[in-house]
C-alpha cells in the first residue's frame, strides 16, 4: 500500500498521523472516533511481520531506557477500570485537522466546537501479572538478539531476587532522574519539560508503594495505565491477563496542571478534581500506555503468544499421545522425589496441579481439586517438608503461583480480597486478586496461637470461599460483588486442616529425604506438557457414562459414607486422569486408575 | 441569541470587546441573570422569572441589561445561557419569545462566556429558532403550553392533570412540579424529542409557560416554580453514556456513594464600611469572583480599603457534588462499577445519602479547563457530570430484611422529590413482574427449585428453608409482649446428606446472615482465638464469630459441637430476640432479631433407627422446642436415589450446565422476590385456616400423649402452634397473599409432619421406621406412592368385608399387578399397607392383612 512512510515501532505516532491525514484528506471527519486501518495495520507488523521481539516492553528493564513515544508492550493484569476519559480527540488547527489519539496532550489551542471532536476512551490500571513466575517473564523478554536463558531450575527463587534487586536498583535511579534523562524522538516533549522539573514532580502528592497497588508485595516492578481506544476494552474483564502493545507517553503537563490549578479553582471544580485519579498517580511511576491493540492471554494461548525462540515454545500440535504419556512418567517420578518416594503424593499433586473450574452450576464450581498435604509430625523424626521447597517446584512448573504463609500477623494486617476505597476512588488490591490459574499454596504450619482480629476472621473466610466455590467477595462498601477465581488452592498443614477443608486430604509418607531438583533439560518441557494438558478438552461416552453411574451406586450401596462430594471428587479427578494422558474421552482404564488411587488414599487415612 | 451572533462567535474570532476575559472557572460559574429581589418594584411577572432564572440561572435578565448590573452566579447548568440573551421579558406583550440557543457540547466554556448578544438581534427578526437546528421557539412554545393545559390521563377527566397538579402545588406553596416525561411522550412525541435533544432551551420554555399559567391561575403569584422531568422513557446504563450524550437529557439509575459537604456559593455579596458603617446595596457575584470595594461609597467618608464583607447579610446557594455509582446488578461479570458525578443545585442537596439507590434525571454535561488563569489553550480532557434535575429514590433492592413495623418513616426530603402525580411508578415493571410470577400457580413449587438447584432432592425441606426465608409476620402487642415472626430451623442427618451445602445456600440469599461453625464459637465477641490442640495439631479456631446478626439468618454448622454455655444464649436469642450480655457489672440487652438455621449431626454421628428420635439427636427439649422446623434429614439406602444422585452428578461433570436449570429463578430475581414479599406482604390468618391449624394442633397433642411414651417423641407444645401459624404466614407470603388460606394450613401441618417423619414414627417406641421416610423422596415419587395407596386401598374396600377373613400380601400383590400396568414391589406394597394401617382401615400385621 505505502513505502515506509513511518516506522511502527520507533514512531508509532508518525504512523497514526499518516492514516489520519490520509482519511482526513478524503473527506470531514465524523463525530465518532474511527480506526483508520490503524489497528490493522500494527497488527500485522508486529505479530506476523515478526516486529514483535523489536518491542521494548516495561519491566522488562528499565524503564528510562525506552524512548517515549516510542512503541512497546506491557503484559499485565487488569486490577482497576477507571470511568471513561472524554478527550479532544481531533481539532482543527488553521485549515488541518489533527488528532490527539494515542497521546497525552494537554492543551489544545482554542478553537470553535465545531472544528473539534470529543471522543472517548478507557483507562484501566493494569499491574504486572501477580505471581508470575520468572520463567514466563525471561520467555517473553528474548529478543532476538539473546540466547534464551538457562531455564529455571530449582533456585528459580533465587534468580528471581537477584533479577528483581538489579531491576529496583534501576527503577530508584529512574525515579531521580527519568525527568532529566530522557530524551525521545518526540519534538513537544520538550516544551513540557522545562516547566516539569520545578513544578510537577515537586507538587504531585508523594506515594506509598501501596498507593501503587503493586499486588503480592512486588515492589520492584511499575504497573501501567492503559488506555484503550475504539471500545476495544469490551472483551476485556477484571483480573484478565493482557498483552498491550501501544505508544508509551509521558507528559508532566497533565500532572502539574492539577496542582497548578488548585489554588484557584472554586470549590465546584475542587471536587471534581478530588476524584480524577490521574492526579493521584505520578507519571515518573506509573508510565501511560496508549493501547493500539492487545491480546489476551488465557491458559490456551499463554505458550503460543511467547516468542518462538522462547524454549516453552513448542509446537502444541506435535504433542502426541506418547509423548504425553512419556513426559507424565517423567513428571511424576520427578515429583515423587520431591515428596521422599511418596508417590501416591505425586498422583495426586499432579491432578491438582491440572485442576480448573470448567464449569460454573451455581454456587458450585465444578473441575476444583483443591489439595491439603498432611505432614504429621508422627511421619517422620523432625523432618518436615518445606513449604518453600514445594512451592518452588510448582513455581518452576507453573506460569503463576503464590506461596502465602498463613501467620497471625499475616491474616490479621490487612484484608486479603480487594475493596474499594472511595476517597480515592481506586479499588484497593488485595492478595486474592489474582488472574486465573494462579496457584495459591497456604502454609498453615506458619499459624501458630494467638488472637485473631475482626481483619483475620474475615481473610480465613475469604480464603475458605475462595477454595470451596472459588469465588471472591469484592468489598464495594455499600455492596459485594463475587468475582469468580479459577485458583488450584494447595493447602499444607501438620494436621488435616479444619480452618480450610480441602477436596483431597493426602498424609504424606515419605521414605526418603525431600529432595528440591529439577533436572533443567526437561522442565521446560513440562511447562509445556502441564499448559497443554490444562487446556485440555474431555467429554465422556454414553457407555461410559453408564458404567460409571452403576459404579457410583454399588459403591454408596456398599459405603454409606461416601456422599455427593466423594463423587465430585472421583469425577474430577477422572477428568484430571484423562487430560494428564492426553486423552479427550473418560476411558474405562482411568476410571479404574482414580478408583485405585482412592482406595490407596482411603487406606492411608484409615491409619492416621 | 440569534442566529447572526452566533455564527459570528463561531468563526473562532474573539468576541466582542464586551466580552470579559475568560476565566477558568467561568463554565461552572457563569454570571447568567439579574439578582432582581431586593426592593425592585418590578412587576409580578418579572419578578418571578428572574426568581426562575435565579433557580436554574438557565436563562437571563432583560437584555439591556449590561454588565453593570448585578449579576448573579450561575449554576454550570447556566453556562450554556449567555447573559443578554434576548428573552421573553422584551416582548412579554407578546408570545414569550424565549431564545434558545443551542448548547456547545464540544466547548462549553469556551464558548459561552456572557456574550451580550447585539442589541438588534431581535427587534423584527423573524421566528427564533434554537441555535444550529430549525426548531422554532414559538412551536416548542406552543407545543409546551398545548400539553400542560390539554394533558388529561383519562379523556374523562374534567381538567388536565397539570393544571390540576399546578394548583396543588401552589396551593402548598412549593416550588417544583413533576413532569412525567411519559405523559409528554404520549402526549406530543416531537416536544418529547426535542426536550431530551435539547434540554436546556426547552425546560427553560417550560418555566416561562408554567409561570404564565401560575401567574393567570393567582395573578399575585410570585414564587417561581420550576419543572422537574422525571421517568424518560430510556435509562441509560451508565457504562453506555458516550460523547453524543452530552447535554442530553438523560436518565441513570445507580447507587450514590458520595456526598461532598454542601458547597456554598456566595450569589449576593454585602459590604460594610468599616469605618462609616455605610453599604452599598448588596452586588451580585460576577464569574464567581467578588470585587471588593477599594473605597468607601459615600462621598463624605471614602475611606480607602475600609470595606469589609459581611458574611451573614450575603446570599448564598446551596450545591453539592454526589457520587453515583452503578448498582450491582448492572455490572457485567467481570468488570468493576462505573461512576458519574452528579451535581446538586439547591433543594436537591443532601436529598440522598451514600447507600441510596436513585434514578436521577439530569443534563450530561462536559467541563473543560483552562490552563491558567490568563492562558487561552484549553486542557484536553474534560470532566464530565450530570446536572442533576430530579431525583427518585428507589427501593433497596436486596432483602435488607427490614422489619415492616419499624421501617424508616419517609423523611422530608424524599417527601418532597416524591413525584407529583401519583401514579404508582416505584420499580413498576419489576415489580410487576413478581407479582406475575406470584400469580402462577406453581409458584411455591418453583421457588422450591430455585433454592439450591445444584443439591439433589430434599424437596421437603428446602420448602421449609423457603419458609424461614419469607418469615411469619411479627405481631408487637401495644402491651409491649412482641410475637417473633423469625423462624428456626434445625436440620439433623447423617453425614453426607448436603446440611452444610443448604446452609451456605440460604446464608449466601440473606445478606445480613453470619454462617459459623458451632465448634468453638462463643456467642458474642468479634474477635477469634486460634489454637492449637497439642495432641493431634489440629488448628482450631475458637471464634466469637456467632455475632449475632440482627434481622438476618444465622446458620450454625455444627450445632451438636456447640459448647453448653453459647447453647444456652441460644435460648435468649431464639425466644426472645435478644442477647443479655453481661460486662463490668452492666447487663446490656441488645436485639437479635435472628432467625436461626442450625445445623448438627445425630449423637453418634450416623443416625441410629433403633433408638428413639430424642435419644439421637441429643438436644435438650428445651431447646428443641424453639425450633419452628426440626428436619431429620436421613441418608436411607435407597437405590433409587442412589442412582439419580449418580446420574445427576455425571451430568453436571460432564454435560452443558444450562440444560437442567430451566424453569428456576435465579438468584436476584429469588432476592428480588423474597424481598418483596417480606417488605409488603402481610398475610392474617383467616377464620377457615385458624380453624384447621388449632384442629391440626389438637391432632398432634393428641399423638404426643401415647401412655409412657413423653420422653420419646417431640410433643407438641403450645410454641408448635405459634411455628405453624408462622409457617402457615410464611406460605401465604410466597404466594403473595394477604390472607392465609386453609391450603396454606394444611401445607403447614404437612411440613411439620414431614421434617419430624412423624408418620414414619412409632409413637409407642419413639423410633422410626426407616422404611417410611419420606424426606429425600421426590414429589412424583410421593405422589407414585399416594396412588398406590389410594388403589390398594379401593382394593381392600372392594374385596374385602370389615371383620372378614385376612388376606395374604402375595395375593393382594397379584390382584395389583393384574389391575395396573405400573411395577410394583412388594417393598412398596409393605409401605401403602403400613399406611393404611395407621390410617385404621386395616390391621396389617406379619403377612396376612384383615379390613377393620
Amino acid at each position: 500500500m505505502v513505502g515506509k512512510a513511518y516506522d511502527c515501532v520507533a514512531n508509532p505516532l508518525g504512523a497514526v498521523r499518516f492514516l489520519f491525514d490520509k482519511v482526513t484528506g478524503q473527506g470531514p471527519i465524523d463525530g465518532h472516533s474511527s480506526d483508520w486501518g490503524v489497528h490493522p495495520l500494527f497488527s500485522k507488523t508486529v505479530l506476523e511481520d515478526g516486529a514483535l521481539s523489536q518491542v521494548p516492553e516495561i519491566n522488562a528493564g528499565p524503564l528510562d531506557t525506552i524512548p517515549i513515544h516510542s512503541l512497546v508492550r506491557f503484559r499485565g493484569m487488569v486490577q482497576d477500570m477507571f470511568n471513561v476519559d472524554y478527550y479532544v480527540g481531533a481539532y482543527k488547527d488553521g485549515d488541518v485537522w489533527r488528532t490527539t489519539k494515542y497521546s497525552d496532550v494537554a492543551v489544545v489551542p482554542p478553537c470553535s466546537e465545531a472544528n473539534m471532536r470529543i471522543w472517548d476512551r478507557r483507562p484501566l490500571y493494569c499491574v504486572p501479572v501477580p505471581g508470575e513466575n520468572l520463567w514466563v517473564k525471561n520467555a517473553f523478554n528474548l529478543r532476538d538478539s539473546q540466547i534464551p536463558v538457562s531455564p529455571a531450575n530449582g533456585d528459580a527463587s533465587m534468580n528471581q531476587k537477584r533479577a528483581r534487586e538489579e531491576f529496583r536498583m534501576n527503577i530508584e535511579d529512574m525515579d531521580t532522574d527519568l525527568l532529566e534523562t530522557n530524551e525521545g524522538p518526540a519534538e513537544n516533549k520538550r516544551s513540557c519539560r522545562g516547566a516539569t522539573t520545578s513544578n510537577g514532580e515537586a507538587k504531585s502528592p508523594s506515594l506509598e508503594p501501596h498507593d501503587l497497588n503493586i499486588p503480592l508485595g512486588e515492589k520492584n516492578l511499575v504497573p501501567c495505565v492503559v488506555k484503550i481506544y475504539d471500545g476495544l476494552d469490551a472483551d476485556l474483564k477484571l483480573n484478565d491477563i493482557v498483552e498491550f502493545f501501544g505508544v508509551l507517553t509521558f507528559d508532566p503537563e497533565l500532572t502539574r496542571h492539577h496542582a497548578f490549578m488548585g489554588e484557584i479553582l472554586d470549590g465546584v471544580q475542587e471536587a471534581f478534581l478530588d476524584e480524577d485519579i490521574s492526579s493521584q498517580l505520578p507519571a515518573s511511576k506509573v508510565p501511560r500506555l496508549h493501547s493500539i491493540f492487545h491480546r489476551k492471554l488465557s491458559r490456551d494461548n499463554l505458550f503460543r503468544a511467547m516468542p518462538r525462540n522462547a524454549p516453552e515454545c513448542i509446537d502444541l500440535d506435535a504433542f502426541n499421545r506418547s509423548s504425553f504419556a512419556e513426559l507424565r512418567t517423567s513428571l511424576v517420578a520427578r515429583l515423587t522425589e520431591i515428596f521422599g518416594g511418596d508417590g501416591l503424593a505425586a498422583e495426586y499433586l499432579l491432578l491438582h496441579l491440572l485442576s480448573r473450574v470448567h464449569a460454573r452450576v451455581e454456587p458450585m464450581a465444578v473441575g476444583k481439586l483443591s489439595l491439603n498435604i498432611v505432614e504429621s509430625s508422627a511421619s517422620r523424626e523432625g523432618v518436615f517438608l518445606p513449604a518453600t521447597m514445594v512451592s518452588q517446584a510448582i513455581a518452576a512448573l507453573l506460569p503463576r503461583s503464590h506461596l502465602m504463609p498463613l501467620s497471625l500477623e499475616f491474616l490479621n494486617e490487612k484484608p486479603i480480597a480487594p475493596r474499594k476505597n472511595y476517597s480515592s476512588n481506586r479499588l484497593v488490591t488485595g492478595d486474592l486478586q489474582l488472574a486465573e490459574g494462579t496457584h495459591l499454596m497456604l502454609d498453615e504450619t506458619a499459624l501458630k496461637s494467638g488472637q485473631l482480629t475482626e481483619i483475620g476472621l474475615q481473610n480465613v473466610q475469604f480464603l475458605k470461599n475462595l477454595m470451596e466455590w472459588q469465588k471472591v467477595e469484592y468489598d464495594f462498601e455499600f455492596y459485594k460483588m463475587e468475582m469468580p477465581a479459577d485458583v488450584p488452592v494447595l493447602v499444607l498443614s501438620t494436621a488435616r486442616s479444619r480452618l480450610f477443608p480441602a477436596d483431597v486430604v493426602l498424609p504424606l509418607r515419605p521414605t526418603l529425604n525431600f529432595s528440591s531438583n529439577l533436572s533443567p533439560d526437561l522442565v521446560a518441557k513440562w511447562r509445556t506438557y502441564l499448559g497443554a494438558a490444562r487446556a485440555g478438552d474431555h467429554t465422556i461416552d454414553p457407555s461410559i457414562q453408564k458404567i460409571l453411574e452403576e459404579d457410583l451406586v454399588t459403591a454408596r450401596q456398599e459405603d454409606r459414607s461416601i456422599g455427593p462430594e466423594v463423587f465430585h471428587r472421583w469425577l474430577t479427578m477422572a477428568r484430571l486422569l484423562s487430560v494428564s494422558y492426553g486423552e479427550s474421552t473418560l476411558s474405562l482404564e482411568r476410571w479404574q486408575m482414580v478408583r485405585e488411587l482412592e482406595r490407596r488414599l482411603a487406606e492411608r487415612l484409615r491409619v492416621c | 441569541m440569534a442566529r447572526s451572533t452566533r455564527s459570528n462567535s463561531s468563526s473562532g474570532a474573539p468576541p466582542s470587546a464586551r466580552e470579559a476575559p475568560p476565566s477558568p472557572d467561568s463554565s461552572p460559574a457563569r454570571p447568567s441573570q439579574q439578582s432582581s429581589d431586593v426592593g425592585e418594584g418590578r412587576r409580578p411577572q418579572q419578578r418571578s422569572t428572574s426568581n426562575r432564572s435565579r433557580r436554574r440561572s438557565r436563562s437571563s435578565g432583560p437584555a439591556s441589561s449590561g454588565y453593570s448590573s448585578p449579576l448573579d452566579l450561575g449554576t454550570p447548568a447556566s453556562s450554556q445561557f449567555t447573559r443578554g440573551t434576548p428573552s421573553y421579558q422584551r416582548n412579554d406583550s407578546g408570545i414569550p419569545a424565549s431564545n434558545g440557543r443551542r448548547p456547545q457540547p464540544a466547548t462549553p466554556s469556551s464558548y459561552s462566556e456572557g456574550r451580550p448578544s447585539s442589541e438588534g438581534d431581535l427587534d423584527g427578526a423573524p421566528p427564533t429558532l434554537v441555535w444550529g437546528t430549525n426548531i422554532s421557539v414559538q412551536d416548542v412554545n406552543q407545543a409546551v403550553q398545548r400539553f400542560l393545559r390539554n394533558y388529561r390521563e383519562k379523556s374523562t377527566d374534567l381538567e388536565g392533570k397539570y393544571i390540576q397538579l399546578l394548583e396543588q402545588v401552589m396551593e402548598l406553596e412549593e416550588d417544583s412540579l413533576n413532569v412525567n416525561a411519559r405523559n409528554i411522550l404520549e402526549y406530543d412525541e416531537d416536544l418529547y424529542v426535542k426536550m431530551v435533544r435539547y434540554p436546556l432551551e426547552v425546560l427553560a420554555i417550560f418555566d416561562i409557560v408554567l409561570m404564565d399559567m401560575a401567574v393567570r391561575l393567582r395573578p399575585l403569584w410570585e414564587k417561581h416554580i420550576q419543572v422537574r422531568i422525571f421517568n424518560l422513557r430510556d435509562t441509560v446504563n451508565m457504562r453506555d453514556l458516550n460523547p453524543s450524550d452530552i447535554e442530553k437529557m438523560v436518565s441513570v439509575k445507580g447507587m450514590i456513594i458520595r456526598c461532598s459537604s454542601i458547597i456554598p456559593e456566595i450569589k449576593e455579596s454585602f459590604f460594610r464600611c468599616l469605618v462609616c458603617g455605610y453599604s452599598p446595596p448588596p452586588s451580585g457575584v460576577d464569574r464567581g469572583r467578588v470585587e471588593e470595594p477599594t473605597r468607601c461609597g459615600r462621598p463624605e467618608c471614602a475611606a480607602l480599603n475600609s470595606m469589609a464583607l459581611i458574611h451573614n447579610r450575603c446570599r448564598f446557594a446551596d450545591k453539592q457534588i454526589v457520587r453515583l455509582q452503578e448498582t450491582p446488578d448492572a455490572i457485567p461479570e467481570g468488570e468493576t462499577p462505573h461512576t458519574v458525578s452528579l451535581l446538586m443545585h439547591d433543594r436537591l442537596v443532601d436529598a440522598a445519602k451514600p447507600g441510596d439507590r436513585v434514578e436521577i434525571t439530569g443534563v450530561f454535561r462536559a467541563m473543560s479547563m483552562r490552563v491558567g488563569p490568563t492562558q487561552r489553550t484549553l486542557k484536553s480532557l474534560f470532566k464530565t457530570y450530570i446536572d442533576c434535575l430530579h431525583l427518585k429514590k428507589a427501593d433497596k433492592g436486596r432483602m435488607q430484611a427490614e422489619d415492616p413495623l419499624e421501617r424508616d418513616t419517609q423523611n422530608e426530603n424524599y417527601a418532597s422529590f416524591q413525584e407529583g402525580d401519583s401514579s404508582p411508578l416505584e420499580h413498576e415493571e419489576q415489580i410487576q413482574k413478581l407479582k406475575e410470577l406470584s400469580k402462577l400457580p406453581d409458584i411455591y413449587e418453583r421457588l422450591t427449585r430455585s433454592l439450591a438447584p445444584s443439591i439433589w432432592e430434599l424437596e421437603d425441606i428446602k420448602k421449609g428453608l423457603l419458609c424461614q426465608l419469607f418469615g411469619g409476620s411479627g405481631i408487637k402487642l401495644k402491651s409491649g409482649a412482641s410475637f417473633r415472626g423469625d423462624m428456626n430451623v434445625l436440620l439433623v442427618g447423617d453425614p453426607g446428606t448436603s446440611k452444610s451445602q443448604l446452609l451456605q445456600y440460604v446464608h449466601k440469599l440473606a445478606p445480613r446472615g453470619i454462617y459459623t461453625s458451632g465448634r468453638g464459637s462463643s456467642a458474642v465477641g468479634l474477635t477469634a482465638y486460634v489454637t492449637k490442640d497439642p495432641e493431634t495439631g489440629e488448628t482450631v479456631l475458637e471464634s466469637g464469630a456467632l455475632v449475632l446478626s440482627d434481622r438476618g439468618i444465622c446458620c450454625i454448622d455444627e450445632f451438636d459441637k456447640m459448647s453448653e454455655n453459647a447453647r444456652s444464649m441460644l435460648h435468649e436469642v431464639m425466644e426472645q430476640q435478644t442477647v443479655s450480655v453481661a460486662k463490668s457489672g452492666i447487663i446490656a440487652t441488645l436485639n437479635a432479631r435472628t432467625s436461626v438455621l442450625a445445623c448438627a449431626n445425630p449423637s453418634g454421628s450416623r443416625y441410629n433407627p433403633r433408638m428413639s428420635v430424642i435419644d439421637n439427636i441429643q438436644l435438650p427439649p428445651t431447646l428443641l422446642s424453639r425450633f419452628d422446623l426440626i428436619y431429620l434429614v436421613l441418608d436411607k439406602p435407597d437405590e433409587q436415589t442412589d442412582r439419580r444422585l449418580a446420574r445427576h452428578l455425571v451430568a453436571l461433570h460432564y454435560e452443558d450446565p444450562e440444560v437442567r436449570t430451566q424453569q428456576a429463578l435465579d438468584l436476584p430475581t429469588l432476592t428480588a422476590y423474597i424481598t418483596y414479599a417480606r417488605q409488603h406482604v402481610h398475610p392474617k390468618l383467616s377464620d377457615e385456616a385458624a380453624e384447621d391449624l388449632i384442629s391440626g394442633y389438637v391432632a398432634m397433642r393428641r399423638k404426643g400423649n401415647f401412655p409412657g411414651s413423653s420422653k420419646k417423641v417431640i410433643t407438641a407444645t403450645p410454641r408448635q402452634l405459634e411455628s405453624l401459624i408462622r409457617i402457615s404466614e410464611a406460605l401465604a407470603r410466597i404466594r403473595y397473599s394477604n390472607q392465609v388460606e386453609r391450603c396454606d394450613a394444611a401445607e403447614a401441618l404437612r411440613l411439620l409432619e414431614v421434617a419430624l417423619q412423624q408418620s414414619a414414627t412409632d409413637h409407642s417406641t419413639g423410633t422410626i421406621d426407616m422404611d417410611l421416610i419420606t424426606t429425600g423422596v421426590s414429589a412424583s415419587e410421593r405422589t407414585r406412592r399416594a396412588s398406590l395407596v389410594a388403589a390398594v386401598r379401593n382394593l381392600v374396600f372392594e374385596k374385602m368385608q370389615a371383620g372378614g377373613s385376612t388376606m395374604r400380601l402375595m395375593q393382594l400383590l397379584e390382584e395389583l399387578r393384574k389391575e395396573s400396568s405400573a411395577e410394583l414391589s412388594l417393598q412398596d406394597l409393605r409401605t401403602a399397607l403400613t399406611n393404611l394401617a395407621s390410617e385404621g382401615v386395616i390391621s396389617f400385621q406379619g403377612d396376612g392383612i384383615r379390613r377393620l
